[in-house]
């Protein structure tokens, strides 16, 4: 909403990119659930518009991941709101997970049955069966992709995951005390304190308890 | 003006300023505020200044004691406090009180610029890199990383756009942190939730608590004389209380009603803490509360007690340490007086000290009950014990919304149920509620004035604002239509005293200021005379 209200011009290129990332995290809960189906052998039927659904959400969330990525790298380079905050990083970043969208479109297009080749693949994983194999253009894929796992938690791209965690709890949480917010409190603020300032009055030792509840005309001396 | 800036030309030139501001490149105003030949124009620096004082920032100066290093070692040594105070922000003993957001507003901002449109100081400069929100911020994200996190000098290198950590960034960074008002506007718009206010706010504590640099207005003139006499305006309990006493008689007579504010009562059911700074600057305000509490039959006292007679707390805009002790004697002087509950005079910050943030400060039995301000009057006016007769305040009036009650408190509604019953043609202000524009006084901007500041606040930090509602009352532009900006809030009125004699709004346009409980009070059917008397603002 905030980039919609106040960021028109990058709305696009960002929603392109992060629907992208939502589709292709849906299409792999999609496929692990067709692993699923298929060892449990359901109906045919289901298995099928499952597949399809996991496929266009495959087909959606490359390109438009691929366009938003390339989109975003161009808009970071070239728009003097955005440049001066540009950073290596910020452009490895991107590039990284543009291979990673353009892999897997190229993995998509060259194969027959994009959706049902992943499906299978985790079906092997998940039954420990040692003959997995699947083609060149989707095993590259799959590797930058866990390649990009490891390197993601080192990033500030967790942001992904911590937003959900953080976002209420940190900005709005406005909760009255209770018994668990009063004992948390004593113990922070038995914690000792060091900053230098000569009206801080710390020592290392002392708490903020005895700190800030020191007699008021001792302020003369700051 | 410097467009353009980058990062790494803020540890760059010594002593020379950054950037310029020229108030023609400032976003405009309506006529007749759009000749900037009739202005009284933008205070320069004198060479004599730029001597004696650092001015290396915007020609702007909000703090005279500055330091300049004597020689090389010195500048060191403010470097070495500089990453010491870092690493004190970054630690859970030191900081747990703010730890958590700043981490967030640290680790997650996608650089996204999202904020900056959000940001009044911004626009109203016309864009000027400097004032972004993300500017100081990512100097100071950037300066974190590498001084305070594992491996972050490697990855400062390898990622380019390193910032140079020397005396110049530390005092740019100063001056940089007292270039926002701390009114979340860029927080709200923020996607991720970073807020880069609070990144400010934390440099201004870094600075108060490791260096002991703040601004005398909000320090030794603040918080300090606070706790020492009673209230950063000097008042010491018998003089506040003279000074009220002598309002009260003067008020019974210009009112007809008896007016008489009640003093440390103990087992009274309300403490009222007004900003004192009120009593001096804006008499009406509290003596219409006392009016309005007496009409409602209330139980209800006001302390004398040091600082219990002044609600204000600078602590929240630059040290905890300050926040808390303030913010403690008033619960302890509630606790005395054995009150049932604290009720926030017309203050946009005391009720985010007392309010919100004290609320994860005062433990045990000093977590005494406390009221808004807003609220407090809602229930008053609609409670039936007091006739109205809204055709007393005929006049267009407009509300101005404090972010700490507003944006910061959700609380949105009250007040204007009040202004809608009460006044005939209020409009609002756009973007108005948890939308709002700051006065431009937010952040204990509206008491500073050291130097040239006060030209900084009225030109650009109250631009926005000051358009704002001459858009309000764009359908009625000239003086002989006398409008009213409700404003309730100390400082933001200070703030609009500030702009409306700037730019001579009373004479040119007929725009005063006050607050809401007078406006309340100009209502009421047993005020026979005008309680508003349209001289001040």
């Amino acid at each position: 909403m905030g980039v919609w209200e106040h960021n028109r011009a990058l709305w696009p290129l960002t929603f392109a990119f992060h629907m992208g990332i939502y589709l292709i995290v849906g299409m792999l809960f999609l496929s692990v659930l067709n692993a699923v189906f298929i060892i449990t052998e359901v109906s045919l039927y289901v298995l099928n518009v499952s597949l399809g659904i996991a496929s266009v959400f495959a087909l959606v969330g490359y390109l438009l991941g691929s366009l938003g990525t390339i989109g975003l790298i161009l808009k970071r380079a070239l728009d003097a709101n955005l440049k001066p905050f540009n950073t290596v990083s910020t452009y490895f970043n991107l590039l990284f997970l543009g291979v990673i969208f353009i892999s897997g479109g190229c993995a998509w297009f060259h194969s027959g049955n994009f959706a049902s080749e992943i499906s299978f693949f985790i079906k092997r994983l998940i039954t420990f069966d040692a003959g997995v194999t699947v083609a060149f253009p989707l095993s590259l894929h799959i590797i930058i992709t866990l390649l990009f796992i490891l390197y993601l938690p080192w990033t500030d791209m967790i942001h992904f995951i911590a937003k959900y965690f953080t976002y209420h709890e940190i900005r709005w949480n406005d909760k009255p005390q209770d018994e668990k917010i009063k004992k948390r409190l004593r113990e922070l603020l038995a914690q000792p304190v060091s900053w230098s300032a000569t009206h801080i009055k710390a020592d290392g030792k002392k708490n903020w308890m005895d700190i800030t509840k020191e007699e008021t005309n001792d302020e003369k001396e700051s | 003006m410097k467009k353009n800036l980058k990062l790494t030309h803020f540890s760059k030139d010594g002593d020379t300023q950054l950037i310029e501001i020229n108030v023609d490149e400032l976003i405009p105003l309506p006529a007749p505020y759009d000749k900037i030949e009739e202005l009284p124009g933008f205070k320069r620096l004198t060479d004599d200044q730029r001597q004696r004082l650092v001015c290396n920032l915007d020609g702007v100066v909000s703090y005279t004691a500055l330091p300049k290093p004597k020689n090389k070692e010195e500048g060191k040594e403010y470097v070495e406090q500089f990453v010491s105070g870092l690493k004190k922000l970054l630690s859970k003993q030191n900081n747990w009180t703010f730890l958590q957001p700043l981490l967030l507003s640290i680790d997650y901002c996608a650089q996204c610029q999202t904020c900056c449109d959000a940001c009044p100081i911004y626009l109203a400069s016309g864009k000027n890199d400097l004032y972004r929100p993300t500017y100081r911020s990512e100097i100071f994200r950037r300066l974190v990383n590498k001084y305070v996190k594992p491996s972050g000098r490697l990855l400062a290198e390898l990622n380019r756009g390193d910032i140079e950590l020397n005396w110049v960034t530390i005092t740019r960074l100063y001056e940089l942190s007292y270039r926002c008002t701390l009114c979340r506007r860029c927080a709200q718009s923020c996607p991720m939730g970073v807020d880069n206010a609070l990144v400010t706010r934390e440099l201004r504590k870094l600075f108060s608590q490791e260096l002991g640099w703040a601004p005398k207005e909000l320090h030794e003139k603040g918080t300090v004389l606070q706790l020492e006499v009673g209230s950063p305006t000097g008042l010491k309990p018998n003089v506040v209380k003279d000074n009220l006493k002598f309002l009260d008689e003067e008020f019974t007579e210009a009112t007809g009603v008896e007016v008489l504010t009640p003093w440390d009562k103990e087992g009274a059911d309300i403490l009222l803490i007004h900003s004192a700074g009120d009593i001096i600057s804006f008499p009406e305000s509290p003596i219409a509360v006392t009016i309005l509490c007496n009409a409602a039959g209330f139980s209800w006292t006001l302390s004398s007690e040091i600082p219990g007679y002044d609600g204000v707390n600078y602590g929240v805009f630059y040290d905890d340490v300050q926040l808390a002790k303030v913010a403690i004697r008033h619960a302890q002087i509630a606790k005395k007086l054995k009150v049932k509950k604290m009720v926030m005079g017309e203050c946009g910050h005391q009720h985010k000290a007392l309010m919100t943030v004290a609320d994860r400060v005062l433990a045990g039995d000093l977590n005494i009950p406390r009221e808004n301000v807003m609220t407090f009057l809602e229930n008053i006016v609609f409670s039936g014990n007091i006739k109205f007769d809204p055709s007393k305040n005929d006049f267009p009036v407009t509300l101005h919304d404090p972010c700490n009650i507003v944006r910061n408190l959700g609380i949105v509604e009250p007040q204007r149920r009040i202004l809608r019953y009460l006044c005939p043609q209020f409009h609002e202000m756009l973007p108005h509620g948890v939308d709002n524009y700051c006065c431009g006084g937010g952040g204990g901007l509206s008491v500073m004035s050291d130097v040239n500041f006060t030209g900084w606040k009225v030109n650009v930090a109250g631009r926005m604002k000051f358009k704002q509602v001459l858009g309000a009352f764009s359908d009625q532009p000239g003086p002989e239509v006398k409008k009213y900006v409700c404003a309730p809030c100390l400082n933001c009125k200070l703030q609009f005293r500030d702009i409306l004699e700037y730019y001579g709004a009373r004479e040119k346009s007929g725009i005063i200021c006050g607050g809401l409980a007078k406006l309340i009070v100009n209502a009421m059917v047993d005020i026979k005379k005008p309680f508003i008397e349209w001289v001040e603002g």
